[in-house]
């Protein structure tokens, strides 16, 4: 011990005189640098593939204006992106977020659309640094009451999935909230006279479930269905739940017609292969978060194909365009930025995350480049001015909550057993703006599993 | 009492059928534990490992996940011998702790293995009669989760048989029962460690294949079955074959009727196997069955 | 006047030139690298203790961490600051260890490991479940932001973490040297010949045991103010016993200078390889097994043997003799 006391002596003498050698006078920037921390392993993999859309928005601006120009110093810069990987584990965000601020030097940090416990760290690293960030969509109500509204609204972040939106949504138009995406869908298809009304409801006890199994049924109450056994938190679950067969017998003996609800993918593959074991089949079944990505729904299977016609809100269409001009940057329409995803490597089938990724580093570099400098203030200052038409909808924050809504739409997967690459398609079948097209009609009811 | 009863009956077969699977996964982890009083931590990673296996052999080939294990079972053998001979057994010589510490590493690896090939999406063993029921008078039984026991039973049968009637099973029996006579009448421990680790992966196969078809798995997927085998083998006592199955039926057991009784609470049912675990531990720290 | 001998003197003075770190405008980055070190130092010491000294391999660390940082959160819900918190979280913690003594103790070897694993498991369950304070969107598997920490700078959270470290390494020295250390020492060497020979092993391995659960419960603590927000997926996650364990094993089991060897590596990899997504811990994950199979003695224990440590130590000496003349 004596031994290794007087070589860690040294070494920290070493240390301490190396690094404090090495701090210097402040320069005009040389580039501008965004900073991400992605869930790109792990549970939460599919969220992780907004990375590709922030790159892309990276590349577009380097590519349209040849880096950042910044009135401030009479420069332009290129910019970068770094993103880390957080491995879908909460505890690695805040000191990533604070390695991304304080060795990185990131001038904003950006946070993907993903379960709410992948952004406060980040927010929070944000707050205290006074680094600029938008922290994408999810269920705000966690994370907004989470804070104990001590933490005052970080700057900016968006709210894609505003459950309970504030009023004045953007335009004050249906279209922009879960709520209106929903109820869009079951009047389209006469939930209320075409089913007996009875609704089961599901959720994961994750903070992105919780907020919805707390929000959701009531609401669904006011709209006219019946929600079976909230009171006894009826199909509230855990995530090491791997038996759901108490929940479905539940639901089938309530004669339940309407399945709706929000739990990760493989909770609901098991969930929904227990249903169809019990020859329990809803005509309407909605998987808020569960449907989101095209590989979940493939390992529900095919035979029946368990997936075919579940029902989830829809952020981003390849098919998004304004009537006047590009929706991205330069060049770039929502359309090609999905065929350059399909065109990447290993054809993956479309992710609507991209769009998400894309829109906020997009709002971001607008904000950096109206701002003219890489002050966190003066960038602050122009995210809240944002006035922008975006890849994904128009951007604009509301000044208390700093939330800005997307145009959401509601899809439905179909199925083609002929299409052996990538069975199951996302069409949108219900959308309340124009900007938006309805790709198809809607599924209702489910189609027969038991032929 | 006849509604009683009625109601009862599905939480009871379903106990006993999914105690099927966790016997599978199980046995490798008891054979290892009876043999080597090592918990091979990476044991529950191993069988997501044997999906994965069983998966790419699917969408390569095109065939059924139990015919893969023609290939698998062999893989999984050969590939278990040379884990204990160059990595476990050089720990065994230094301590108990390096080789459950080895384990942890390999749990490491192969987890991130995984989702380094196959990514971190989740994945099913998707064959045409993954989700059949068939009706035996009132019930309704679900194929997977028959298959699940038959396998157990099956898998259960053939370890053991093998422990009894081959020279090399003797032999492992014997390690594990008395290692020290065991050396002195020719056995060489290391080359009997080998083995029993073989066979544990060859029996993580057949349990990834069946978790596979019962299951959707992920590369992190793994864990929650090895403390389920944990809860097994403490219950079945500690190298017991027949033990751990009747350990993985009550198991089963635990988890559906302790969610019956508690009118469908998940959390009785996600708290009771952990608490009967510990609580048997504390009571009888060798386990029910364990001598 | 008495001089202070070196071996005293060396600690105080590594000591203070790292509380001088944050005053002397060190790079954040440097804190923040620090600050995780020093936090898995701490859990890795505390691991040491009872791995390599007392024998008990305790495999619940993420149960104390768990347990204080929900405490500590909660208690910011209800108006208690996280500064009490922190004390309350570790209080608990050991207060938690002290319930579950009785029947872990009663587990033998390997049955210990399980018993102890098993525990974080149903903590987890129930954690999923439990709301006691705040609204309906916390509590449960949402769990809880850590409030009023907005304020506690990186330099704060620096010299808190920095304590913690230092307090466990100072205990750990002091217990190795009292007659705890010699009984322990005894009990994981012979716990038969130790108990007749007249050890009171279970007051022994209750005390080791208490210390490591409330230090590890601080640690934990202080990590969720720099994280803030805890639910059950995070506080009871599994990485909480890999981290400390594989920096025990890599930097030296039973040796008191192995964690720090260790918590190096394991914050340098953690760091270095976060770009790299699920290769970074696979490459972990090979150290870890190449460490045990090569190195059983972990690097500390290697450096002692090849003896990297004989010419600083001349030196050392030299320079001792030198004062002590004078």
């Amino acid at each position: 011990m004596k031994k290794f006391l007087a070589i860690t002596l040294a070494m920290v003498l070493v240390l301490a005189m190396s690094i404090v050698g090495c701090t210097g006078e402040p320069v005009a920037p040389t580039k501008v640098v965004l900073g991400a921390t992605l869930p790109v392993t792990g549970i939460f993999a599919g969220f992780g593939e907004q990375g590709w859309g922030m790159q892309k928005a990276v590349d577009d601006w380097n590519d349209t204006y040849g880096g950042m120009y910044l009135s401030e110093w009479d420069v332009t810069v290129p910019v970068e992106l770094i993103i880390k990987d957080n491995q879908s584990d909460p505890n690695q965000v805040g000191p990533q977020s604070t390695d991304l601020v304080v060795t990185n030097k990131v001038d904003a940090l950006l946070s993907p659309n993903a379960p709410c416990d992948l952004h406060d760290p980040t927010t929070a690293v944000a707050t205290d640094n006074e680094v600029p960030s938008i922290i994408g969509g999810g269920p705000f109500e966690p994370w907004y009451f989470g804070s104990q509204g001590e933490v005052t609204p970080p700057y900016t972040w968006f709210a894609g999935f505003a459950i309970s939106f504030p009023s004045g949504a953007p335009r004050n138009v249906p279209g922009y909230t879960m709520v209106d995406t929903w109820f869009m869908f079951m009047d389209a298809v006469g939930a209320l006279s075409n089913t007996n009304g009875i609704a089961g409801v599901f959720a994961s006890s994750d903070s992105d479930g919780t907020g919805w199994y707390q929000s959701f049924p009531a609401l669904m109450e006011d709209y006219g269905l019946t929600v079976v056994g909230v009171n006894e938190t009826l199909g509230f679950f855990p995530l090491t739940t791997t038996d759901y067969s108490s929940i479905v017998t539940a639901w089938k003996d309530a004669n339940v017609e309407v399945l709706w609800g929000n739990c990760p993918g493989a909770h609901f593959g098991d969930l929904i292969a227990e249903c169809y074991a019990q020859d329990f089949e809803p005509k309407i079944c909605l998987a808020a978060r569960a449907a989101l990505f095209p590989l979940d729904v493939e390992s529900w299977g095919t035979t029946p194909p368990l997936g075919y016609g579940v029902g989830c809100e829809v952020w981003w269409s390849p098919a998004y365009q304004v009537s006047d001009g590009f929706v991205g940057i330069g060049n770039r329409t929502a359309a090609s930025l999905a065929a350059d995803w399909a065109a990447s490597a290993g054809n993956p089938p479309l992710n609507r995350g991209i769009g998400s990724g894309y829109m906020e580093t997009q709002v971001m570099l607008n904000a950096i480049h109206e701002a003219g400098s890489l002050d966190g203030a003066a960038i602050n200052a122009a995210l809240a001015d944002t006035d922008l038409d975006t890849i994904s909808g128009w951007v604009n924050f509301d000044p208390v909550t700093h939330f800005s809504a997307v145009p959401l739409a509601f899809g439905q997967w179909f199925y083609d057993s002929e299409n052996e690459d990538e069975p199951f398609t996302q069409y949108i079948v219900a959308s309340a703006l124009s900007e938006i097209p309805e790709e198809d009609s809607p599924i209702f009811p489910l189609p027969d599993w038991w032929p | 009492m006849e509604d009683f009863l009625v109601g009862l009956a599905p939480p009871l077969i379903k106990g006993i059928l999914l105690g099927g699977l966790y016997v599978v996964i199980a046995l490798g982890l008891s054979l290892v534990f009876g043999v080597m009083k090592l918990i091979n931590v990476a044991h529950g990673d191993l069988v997501i490992l044997g999906s994965y296996f069983a998966w790419a052999v699917m969408g390569w080939l095109g065939i059924d996940p139990f015919l893969s294990l023609v290939a698998g079972v062999p893989l999984f053998f050969v590939l278990g011998f040379f884990v204990q001979k160059f990595i476990i057994n050089r720990t065994f010589r230094i301590s108990l702790d390096a080789a459950l510490i080895a384990c942890f590493g390999i749990s490491i690896i192969v987890q991130n293995l995984c989702q380094a090939i196959w990514t971190p999406f989740n994945r099913s063993l998707l064959t045409d009669y993954r989700l059949l029921t068939f009706a035996v008078g009132p019930l309704t039984i679900q194929l997977r989760y028959l298959l699940d026991f038959i396998g157990g039973l099956a898998v259960m049968l053939a370890v053991r048989g093998f422990l009894r009637r081959t020279y090399l099973g003797r032999a492992i029996s014997a390690a594990s029962q008395n290692e020290p006579v065991a050396e002195r009448m020719g056995i060489n421990p290391n080359r009997v460690y080998s083995f029993a680790f073989a066979i544990a992966m060859a029996c993580a196969a057949v349990a990834g294949v069946l978790q596979g078809l019962t299951f959707s798995f992920s590369p992190t997927s793994g864990s929650p079955f090895l403390i389920i085998s944990f809860g097994v083998i403490i219950l079945g006592g500690l190298g017991s074959m027949a033990g751990t199955f009747i350990g993985g039926m009550v198991f089963g057991l635990t988890q559906t009727l302790g969610a019956y009784f508690s009118g469908g609470s998940l959390l009785v049912q996600s708290i009771a196997p952990y608490l009967l675990v510990f609580v048997i531990l504390s009571v009888r720290p060798q386990g029910i069955f364990g001598r | 006047m008495k001089i202070p001998r070196l071996t005293t003197l060396v600690p105080v003075v590594i000591l203070v030139l790292l509380a001088l770190f944050p005053l002397i405008g060190i790079p954040l980055n440097w804190l923040n690298y620090l600050f995780s070190f020093f936090i898995y130092l701490a859990l890795a010491t505390m691991w040491n203790l009872l791995a390599g000294y007392t024998g008990l391999i305790m495999l619940c660390p993420h149960a104390f961490v768990g347990l204080a940082g929900y405490t500590m959160a909660i208690g910011t819900w209800v108006g208690v600051p996280f500064q009490a918190g922190l004390i309350a979280g570790a209080a608990v913690a050991a207060l938690f260890a002290l319930l579950i003594s009785y029947p872990v103790f009663r587990m033998k070897g390997i049955y210990f490991a399980i018993g102890t694993l098993v525990l974080p498991e149903a903590l987890k369950a129930w954690f999923s479940f439990w709301r006691p304070v705040g609204t309906a969107y916390q509590g449960g598997g949402a769990g809880y932001a850590v409030a009023g920490v907005a304020g506690f700078t990186l330099g704060d959270k620096y010299w808190l973490a920095l304590a913690i470290a230092a307090v466990s390494i100072f205990v750990v020295h002091i217990i190795l040297r009292a007659r705890l250390g010699l009984g322990l020492t005894a009990i994981r060497d012979n716990e038969n010949t130790a108990a007749s020979s007249g050890v009171n092993i279970f007051r022994l391995k209750l005390s080791s045991f208490l210390i490591a659960a409330f230090i590890m419960g601080i640690a934990g603590a202080a990590y969720y103010i720099h994280n803030p927000r805890i639910q059950p997926t995070s506080g009871f996650n599994i990485s909480w016993l890999l981290l400390p364990l594989m920096a025990t094993v890599i930097g030296g089991e039973g040796i008191e200078e192995g964690p720090i060897i260790g918590a190096a590596i394991v914050t340098f990899l953690r760091f270095l390889l976060a770009d790299y997504g699920a290769w970074s811990l696979f490459i972990q994950g090979i150290i870890l097994v190449v460490v045990v199979v090569v190195m059983p003695q972990g690097i500390a224990g290697l450096l002692r043997q090849v003896g990297a440590y004989r010419l600083p130590l001349r030196l050392f000496k030299a320079a001792e003799a030198k004062i002590h003349k004078t």
